[in-house]
C-alpha cells in the first residue's frame, strides 16, 4: 500500500527528508559517465535528466516526493545550441574580427536570457503533487540584475558585490510561484555583508593559526627551508617538500573552512527568509557538522580518484534536506495550479521567440 | 466489471491543477484499456494515450493522462508488468534498457569493459588518424606561415644570435647541403638550417613544420663527426616529412576540446589534466620512435654506423642528464633508443 494519509497539514512544522542511497546513485552515476563518453557527450542530456529524476524523486515532504519531468531531447537541443554558438564564437576569432566583437557584445544580452530561460525550464518541470513551479521573471529585470548592476563594481571598488548577490537571490526567488502561491524572499542585504566579512576573517585567522603553528614547530627551520627551496630546487630533500606541501594543504583547508562558513551562513539565512504563500521555510544546518561533511567528502573523493563522488553527494543531500523544514500555514492539500492563461502571458512578456522550451 | 488478478496497481491520484491526493487504483486489461478509480472519480482511457515516466531506481513513477491528471505509485514492478503484459511483442525501450543496466552489476561491468576498449581505440587509432588526415591537408604555404611565427616567438623569448665562428657555420652549412641531397623524397619541402644561441634551452636541435631545422650552439659544439650531424638531421627530417610538428599541435588542442566536450560537466578540468598529459606524451613518444626509425633506415642506406648516433647521444646525456620516468617523458627511454641504433650495424652484417 501507498504510505498515504489524508491529513490536514495546516499549522504544522514538517521537515524535508532525502531518501537517496549511495549504492543506487553510484550505479546511475557510473552508467551516466560511461554512456556520456561512449556517445561523445550526447548522452549528457539523458544523464542530467536521470540524475535529477533520482534526486528530486528522493526529496520528500509530507510523504510525497518531488518529481522532475523534463525531456532529455529539450536539454540536448539547448546544449547543441550552446555548442554551436561556442564553435562559431571561437572560429570567428580567427576569421572575422568584426564578427568576433559582435558575438562578444551579444553575450551581454544572451547571458540573462539563458539564466531566465533556465529558471523557467527548471521550474516548469519540477512538480510537487502535480503542481509545477512557475518562474515569471522579467527579461529586462534579469538583464538589470545579471549585467547592468555590475557597472557599479568598479565605481564602488567592489563593496557592492554582496549587495549584487542579494539582489540576484531576491530576483530569482521572488519571481517563483508554487502553483498560485507566490514565493517570497524577505531577507536583508546585511546577511550577505556579514557572511562575506565573517568568512574572510575566519579564513585569515585559521591561515594565521596554521602558519603560526608551522613556524613554532619548525621555528627558524621552516624559513631556512623555504629560503633554501627558493635558492635551489635540486638541493631540497623529500621531507622539505612534504613540509611545504603540508603547509600549502593546511592553507587550502583554512580557505575551505572560510568558504564553508560563507556557504552555510548564506544557505541558513536565505532559506529561512523564504515564504511559500504564508508558510515560512527554515534551514538550520550546523556549522561544525557541515564543515566536517564538506571536508571529509573532499578527502573521500580525492582518495577514491572521484569514485566516492556519488556517495558524497548523497551524504550531503541527506544532511541538507533533513535540515530544512517548513512551518505550514496553507494546507498542502489545497494548492492550485496557476491558470494556463497567466503562465502564457508571462511567456509573452518574454517575447515569443525568446521562450524556447530548452534547458542547458 | 470482471478483473483478472494482478491487473491493478495501487497509487495516488492528483487531478490536474490541484494538490489534493486521492487514494487510487489503476486497473489494466490486455487490450490496453485503463481505468483509474478513486473514491470520487472513475477515469477510463487507453494506455496509448498515457505518458509513463521512465523508471529510475525505486523512485516513484508518474503516469500522466492527456488531461494533465497524475497517477503516481511506488510499485515500479507493477508498472513494468503492465507495460510488458499489454505490449508483449514490443522490444525494450531505451528507458527500460537504461534501468536494466543500472540495476545489474554484470551489465555495468560489461559497459565499463566496452568503454575502456572504445576509449583505447579512439585514443590510439581513430583520433590520431583524423589528426593525421587534417595535418596532411594543410598546404605548405600555411606551414611556412606557422614556422615564421614560431621562430619570431622563439627569437623573442629564448634565442640570441649564434656565437659560432663563421668557419664552423660554413662547414656545417656545406655538410647540411650534402645531407639534403641524400634525402630520397623531399615531398615538396625546402630544407634549411638556422643557428641560434640559448643558455636556457641548452644543446638541442629541432625542426619547424616547414623544414627549417634549428640547431643551438651548445649542440654544434658536441658534434665531432659529419655523420653524427647526419643522424640528427635525418631524425629531424622525419619530423618534417611526417608533419609531426602540426600533428602535435592538433593532437594537443583536439584532445582538450574532446575532453572538455565529454567530461565538461562530469569532472573538473584539473582532474583531466594529468591523463591528457600522459596521453599526449604517448603520441609524442610515438613520433620520436618514428623519427628514430627513419634515421636508422637512412643510416643503413648511406652506410653510416649507428655508433655515431650513440656517441653523440652519450655526450648529450652527460651535458644534460634527464631522468624522467617513461610515462612522463616526451621521448622514449634512452636505453630503448640506443639499442635501436646499435642494430644498424648488426643486421646488414648478417645479410650477405
Amino acid at each position: 500500500m501507498e504510505s498515504f494519509e489524508q491529513t490536514n497539514t495546516a499549522n504544522k512544522i514538517i521537515s524535508f527528508h532525502f531518501t537517496g542511497k549511495a549504492s543506487e546513485y553510484f550505479k546511475i552515476w557510473i552508467v551516466n559517465g560511461l554512456l556520456t563518453v561512449l556517445t561523445l557527450g550526447i548522452y549528457s542530456a539523458w544523464a542530467k535528466v536521470r540524475t535529477n529524476r533520482y534526486m528530486y524523486g528522493n526529496i520528500y515532504l509530507d510523504n510525497e516526493p518531488f518529481a522532475y519531468t523534463a525531456m532529455p531531447a529539450n536539454i540536448l537541443k539547448g546544449r547543441l545550441l550552446a555548442l554551436g554558438f561556442f564553435i562559431v564564437y571561437s572560429l570567428s576569432g580567427q576569421y572575422s574580427h568584426t564578427l568576433y566583437i559582435i558575438l562578444t557584445v551579444s553575450l551581454l544580452p544572451i547571458i540573462p536570457w539563458v539564466i531566465v530561460n533556465s529558471l523557467r525550464f527548471r521550474g516548469k518541470y519540477t512538480l510537487y503533487r502535480n503542481i509545477p513551479f512557475i518562474f515569471k521573471g522579467d527579461y529586462l529585470d534579469g538583464f538589470k540584475y545579471f549585467i547592468l548592476i555590475y557597472i557599479w563594481v568598479p565605481l564602488t571598488l567592489g563593496v557592492i558585490i554582496p549587495y549584487i548577490y542579494y539582489k540576484q537571490k531576491q530576483y530569482i526567488i521572488n519571481n517563483f510561484f508554487f502553483g498560485t502561491l507566490p514565493i517570497q524572499y524577505k531577507g536583508k542585504a546585511s546577511t550577505f555583508y556579514i557572511a562575506f566579512i565573517a568568512a574572510t576573517m575566519i579564513t585569515l585567522l585559521s591561515a594565521g593559526l596554521v602558519l603560526g603553528i608551522a613556524a613554532a614547530f619548525g621555528s627558524s627551520g621552516l624559513f631556512y627551508v623555504l629560503k633554501k627551496y627558493l635558492e635551489n630546487i635540486t638541493s631540497v630533500d623529500v621531507s622539505t617538500i612534504a613540509t611545504i606541501v603540508g603547509i600549502y594543504g593546511l592553507l587550502i583547508i583554512s580557505l575551505i573552512i572560510g568558504s564553508a562558513f560563507y556557504k552555510i551562513f548564506i544557505l541558513n539565512n536565505v532559506i529561512s527568509s523564504i515564504y511559500c504563500g504564508q508558510s515560512q521555510l527554515k534551514c538550520s544546518m550546523d556549522y561544525i557538522k557541515y564543515t566536517y561533511i564538506f571536508l571529509t567528502n573532499i578527502v573521500a573523493i580525492l582518495l577514491s580518484l572521484g569514485l566516492a563522488t556519488p556517495w558524497a553527494r548523497i551524504r550531503y543531500n541527506k544532511y541538507f534536506y533533513s535540515s530544512i523544514s517548513i512551518a505550514l500555514k496553507d494546507s498542502l492539500d489545497e494548492i492550485t495550479s496557476m491558470d494556463e492563461k497567466d503562465i502564457k502571458s508571462f511567456a509573452e512578456e518574454l517575447g515569443g521567440f525568446l521562450d524556447l522550451d530548452i534547458g542547458f | 466489471m470482471t478483473l483478472t488478478s494482478g491487473s491493478n496497481i495501487k497509487g495516488t491520484f492528483y487531478n490536474k491543477g490541484i494538490s489534493t491526493p486521492h487514494a487510487a487504483t489503476l486497473f489494466y486489461f490486455d487490450n490496453g484499456d485503463i481505468i483509474i478509480e478513486t473514491e470520487h472519480s472513475t477515469t477510463k482511457l487507453n494506455i496509448s494515450s498515457l505518458s509513463i515516466s521512465p523508471r529510475v531506481a525505486n523512485t516513484k513513477r508518474q503516469i500522466f493522462t492527456p488531461d494533465g491528471n497524475m497517477f503516481t505509485t511506488h510499485d515500479n514492478d507493477a508498472v513494468d508488468a503492465m507495460i510488458s503484459k499489454i505490449y508483449p511483442q514490443q522490444k525494450k525501450t531505451i528507458a527500460s534498457l537504461l534501468y536494466y543496466i543500472e540495476s545489474h552489476i554484470a551489465a555495468i561491468t560489461a559497459l565499463i569493459a566496452v568503454s575502456i576498449v572504445a576509449v583505447f581505440i579512439f585514443i590510439r587509432l581513430i583520433f590520431p588518424a583524423i589528426i593525421t588526415h587534417m595535418a596532411f591537408s594543410i598546404p605548405i604555404s600555411t606551414l611556412n606561415l606557422i614556422s615564421e611565427k614560431t621562430i619570431e616567438y622563439l627569437d623573442d623569448q629564448f634565442f640570441t644570435t649564434t656565437q659560432l665562428s663563421p668557419m664552423r657555420i660554413n662547414t656545417i652549412h656545406a655538410q647540411f647541403k650534402e645531407f639534403v641531397a641524400t634525402i630520397p623524397d623531399k615531398k615538396n619541402f625546402t630544407f634549411s638550417i638556422k643557428f641560434r644561441h640559448s643558455s636556457f634551452i641548452g644543446p638541442n636541435a629541432f625542426a619547424l613544420p616547414d623544414g627549417t631545422i634549428i640547431i643551438t650552439d651548445d649542440f654544434v659544439k658536441l658534434i665531432q663527426h659529419k655523420h653524427e650531424l647526419f643522424t640528427i638531421l635525418a631524425h629531424e627530417t622525419a619530423h618534417v616529412l611526417n608533419r609531426h610538428g602540426v600533428r602535435n599541435i592538433l593532437l594537443n588542442s583536439g584532445l582538450l576540446v574532446v575532453a572538455i566536450a565529454i567530461f565538461g560537466d562530469v569532472v573538473s578540468t584539473t582532474m583531466i589534466g594529468l591523463p591528457l598529459l600522459l596521453i599526449h606524451n604517448g603520441y609524442s613518444r610515438d613520433f620520436e620512435r618514428q623519427a628514430d626509425l627513419y634515421a636508422i633506415e637512412y643510416c643503413r642506406k648511406n652506410h653510416i654506423s649507428g655508433k655515431h648516433f650513440i656517441n653523440l647521444y652519450k655526450r648529450l646525456q652527460q651535458k644534460a642528464p634527464a631522468n624522467i620516468p617513461t610515462l612522463l617523458s616526451t621521448h622514449p627511454a634512452d636505453e630503448e633508443r640506443i639499442s635501436l641504433f646499435k642494430k644498424i650495424d648488426e643486421i646488414p652484417n648478417k645479410k650477405p
